[in-house]
């Protein structure tokens, strides 16, 4: 079920806010249970057959958990079994397929063929539970109820997409919810219509022509500079608008019901360097890359050199996470090698020079070469294979002139242009729904991501904010979701 | 007055009442659009194509059917003919196109309709990249399944609330609006329809101009998706449990993207294979440019009967596989 459907918004929703309030005055042990079980009738009505897979990785990482907090002396031992079983169950949906092609590729012929169709969210609490593990023998971990585990684990809002949340971020709050109900429903429904306008107003609009255009690579066109630039720049938005959306939705769905997430996206088209890209773009990944993987790997403690090494290894895995393919693994390798190269500019002289002539000029460029190496990365992400990636990006340096004729016949007109260049616009300049709803305190900063640390609403916004006025630009957005609401597409995210 | 209105709706509430306003500015505008659409729909706005497509197909499942039925979406309803198939073949058959949206869950759905009718053969014809499309379980629900479920109500949200949907309400309030205030003759001397709905022509919606650019590039064998394999499996297990022989072909395509998805097919019909059904030789017939219709899967109007021709020809040696009461009641 996606929450861009009429089925989610118009039933679903209003049911189980209805009951989980009604059981949230009644007892906390309540509430937990009723949405747990309709987080397990939500990924019931997307996944089918595929919740098993769920409920299966739930209860053996549970006894993992158990096991690793019972029996100290062994619990290396079991930690390792538990990291293995997780990895198994991934890469058997993830990535054998993909494995297995690519060893009869160089001769290996391995004859097993996978049918298995990928649980949608098996990435997300694949790691969520990862994470538990790991800080259950860290001993950092100390709540243990089965409920509110599998709640941890399953709660719908998150479940499918993120945020990944850390079980001590949640499982609290399963204990102790928030009591300020009407506050949390309004400012929780604030911004998930914010949510949901970015992804059915914006991310929506943007598709069609992203497919079109990668399309004209992928099926061996040769396509001009026009083409190409339209592809990266309107895929960066497609995906930013999405993905944002989508956990913007999550943390008001939580809020709904007093629980807080993490603030998964602070404007990362703002960022002025890769590395404080990494700081705003999918946050709840960034960190608990760094946390469980960066970190243990020797983070920056060690020599400059062994540094690079960790960072590249930690992007790969992280390209990697996003999925089976070369692309992925391109991907993450060129955000590697982008922080690498910001790793030693950094080292420099040369940059304290550059400020001081630059001055404010400086900032500027930085954001633009910041965007820029973030559009140029786009394209492998989105694109079918490495081909069409070259395609684009041979495109993008005018190797086949720019061809401006060729964007009518993928679709591309004045609209489409102008519709872009609002979306640039917001994504760029425009606040983000977290500052604008500052003082509603939505989604959780996380330590050590300053951009999540949100402050104030500017200005021009605050006297907005609680009033009528607040209301009726909200339900006017929402009519606009509402009359594009016929064809609900999915998030692109539930690939990953 | 100007500032007592901002004033006002700058004035601060409280969270309780801010909620329900918010819930309430969502809603009622909302609702009021869907009572409008089913309101205007019930005091005669006209249908829309594929609702008359609909009625269309679905009048044809009251009657006795042929014992050759043909199931597949707008590439099949473009395509053949089931007159010119008649001449053709001596064959009795009917064709129950249904559109793209509706995709392999339509044809299931559809087959399972068939139960305890005269039928033999069935062949399966979708547009060449149904393979590669998402699948859409919702669609037949509201249709064919008729239970109260989430899907269903998707599927009604889906025809019913949409852009499409709300531009022929407001035509239909626009031409009301002006009859009521007496200009019917000036609406007719102007030639103003106000009407999007069209009509069935020739066993199918009536198509729109032709596409005059060629369709380059090739269909991508990695964008085939499991899931539409597993609804093909299906298809395939109902067709022996019902005790009917069904065949695949591919609707036909236009060239050169046609001829440029040679391997596309070849792994796309050992898949369908696997699945369980019948892939019949030489399909997709491909589409020149100048036999194009108002799509990539569409032949034009014109060369429908030379296209059920086609058709017949590569799927004649497997129907004349069939027993002899095929042809029942069919003089040549």
């Amino acid at each position: 079920m996606l929450f861009n459907s009429p089925e989610f918004l118009f039933f679903f929703l209003p049911l189980v806010l209805t009951l989980a309030l009604w059981a949230k005055n009644t007892s906390r042990d309540l509430l937990v249970v009723t949405l747990l079980a309709f987080s397990i009738l939500f990924y019931y009505a997307g996944a089918a057959g595929l919740t098993l897979v769920l409920l299966v990785s739930v209860i053996v990482n549970f006894i993992f958990a158990k096991g690793i907090a019972r029996f100290p002396s062994s619990s290396g031992t079991l930690l390792f079994l538990g990291i293995a079983f997780n990895l198994t169950l991934l890469c058997h949906f993830k990535y054998a397929t993909f494995l297995v092609g690519e060893l009869a590729n160089i001769g290996v012929d391995i004859h097993w063929s996978n049918d298995a169709i990928l649980p949608i969210g098996i990435s997300f609490y694949t790691f969520q539970q990862i994470a538990y593990l790991v800080d259950i023998h860290r001993r950092e971990s100390v709540d243990t109820s089965f409920l509110r585990y599998f709640l941890f684990v399953s709660f719908f809002p998150q479940l499918i997409a993120g945020p990944i949340v850390h079980h001590r971020e949640m499982m609290p709050q399963f204990a102790q919810p928030q009591q300020e109900m009407w506050s949390d429903l309004s400012a929780g429904l604030s911004i998930f219509i914010i949510g949901l306008f970015k992804k059915v107003a914006i991310a929506d609009a943007l598709s069609p022509t992203v497919a079109a255009s990668f399309g004209m690579a992928e099926n061996g066109g040769e396509i001009g500079a026009a083409v190409a630039w339209y592809a990266a720049m309107a895929f960066a938005l497609q995906i930013y608008f999405d993905f944002s959306g989508y956990s913007d939705m999550a943390v008001g769905l939580g809020r709904m019901f007093g629980i807080h997430l993490p603030i998964n996206f602070a404007s990362p088209y703002k960022a002025d360097s890769i590395d404080d890209f990494w700081r705003r773009w999918h946050v709840t990944l960034s960190r608990f890359l760094r946390d469980y993987l960066y970190i243990p790997l020797g983070g920056n403690r060690l020599t400059r050199h062994r540094r690079i090494v960790n960072v590249l290894v930690t992007m790969l895995l992280g390209g990697v996470w996003h999925g089976a393919g070369w692309t992925f693994l391109l991907w993450g390798a060129l955000h590697g090698a982008f922080i690498t190269v910001h790793i030693l500019w950094r080292g420099t002289s040369l940059r304290v020079a550059f400020i001081r002539i630059f001055g404010t000029g400086w900032a500027a460029f930085a954001r633009a070469a910041t965007l820029l190496a973030v559009l140029v990365a786009w394209v492998p992400f989105r694109a079918s294979g490495i081909s069409p990636t070259m395609e684009i990006w041979l495109a993008m340096i005018g190797m086949n002139g720019l061809q401006p004729a060729q964007l009518t016949s993928v679709g591309i007109g004045t609209r489409q242009i102008s519709g872009m260049a609002i979306a640039w616009a917001i994504a760029l300049f425009a606040p983000n729904a977290y500052q604008l709803l500052a003082s509603y305190r939505l989604g959780t900063p996380s330590p050590g991501y300053p951009s999540t640390s949100i402050a104030d609403a500017p200005k021009w916004v605050q006297p907005i904010i609680g009033t009528w006025s607040h209301a009726l630009i909200l339900g006017a957005l929402f009519f606009v979701i509402f009359i594009q609401l016929n064809d609900p597409s999915e998030f692109l995210y539930f690939d990953f | 007055m100007r500032h007592a209105i901002v004033q006002t709706l700058l004035r601060q509430i409280n969270a309780r009442i801010l909620f329900f306003t918010l819930v309430a500015s969502c809603l009622i505008p909302a609702f009021s659009l869907v009572a409008l659409l089913q309101i205007t729909s019930w005091v005669g706005r006209e249908k829309l194509p594929f609702e008359n497509l609909l009625e269309h197909q679905r009048a044809k499942l009251g009657s006795d059917l042929a014992p050759i039925v043909f199931l597949g979406d707008s590439s099949l309803g473009n395509a053949i003919n089931i007159e010119a198939w008649e001449r053709e073949t001596g064959q009795a058959a009917v064709n129950l196109a249904l559109t793209g949206y509706y995709g392999y869950d339509g044809t299931l759905a559809m087959l399972r309709r068939l139960v305890g009718k005269p039928v033999q053969v069935v062949v399966i014809m979708q547009t060449a990249d149904m393979l590669a499309r998402s699948r859409n379980p919702q669609a037949p629900e509201e249709i064919f399944g008729a239970q109260a479920t989430f899907r269903r109500i998707g599927q009604w949200w889906e025809t019913t609330v949409n852009l499409v949907q709300i531009e022929s309400t407001l035509k239909f309030i626009a031409k009301q609006l002006l009859i009521g205030l007496g200009l019917r003759p000036w609406l007719k001397a102007k030639g103003i329809e106000f009407s999007v709905a069209s009509a069935i022509v020739n066993d199918y919606i009536r198509q729109g101009s032709p596409v005059m650019e060629p369709f380059e590039g090739k269909l991508d064998i990695n964008a085939i998706n499991k899931e539409q394999l597993g609804v093909l499996a299906q298809i395939s297990q109902v067709c022996s449990q019902i005790g009917v022989r069904c065949i695949y072909a591919h609707g036909p395509l236009a060239s050169p993207r046609c001829e440029n998805s040679a391997n596309y097919f070849d792994a796309a019909r050992k898949m369908i294979v696997d699945a369980g059904l019948v892939v019949a030789s030489g399909t997709p017939v491909c589409i020149s440019p100048d036999e194009l219709g108002d799509s990539v899967d569409h032949v034009a109007p014109q060369q429908k009967d030379i296209y059920t021709i086609r058709y017949a020809d590569l799927l004649r040696p497997m129907l004349n596989e069939m027993s002899p009461n095929v042809r029942p009641g069919l003089s040549p």
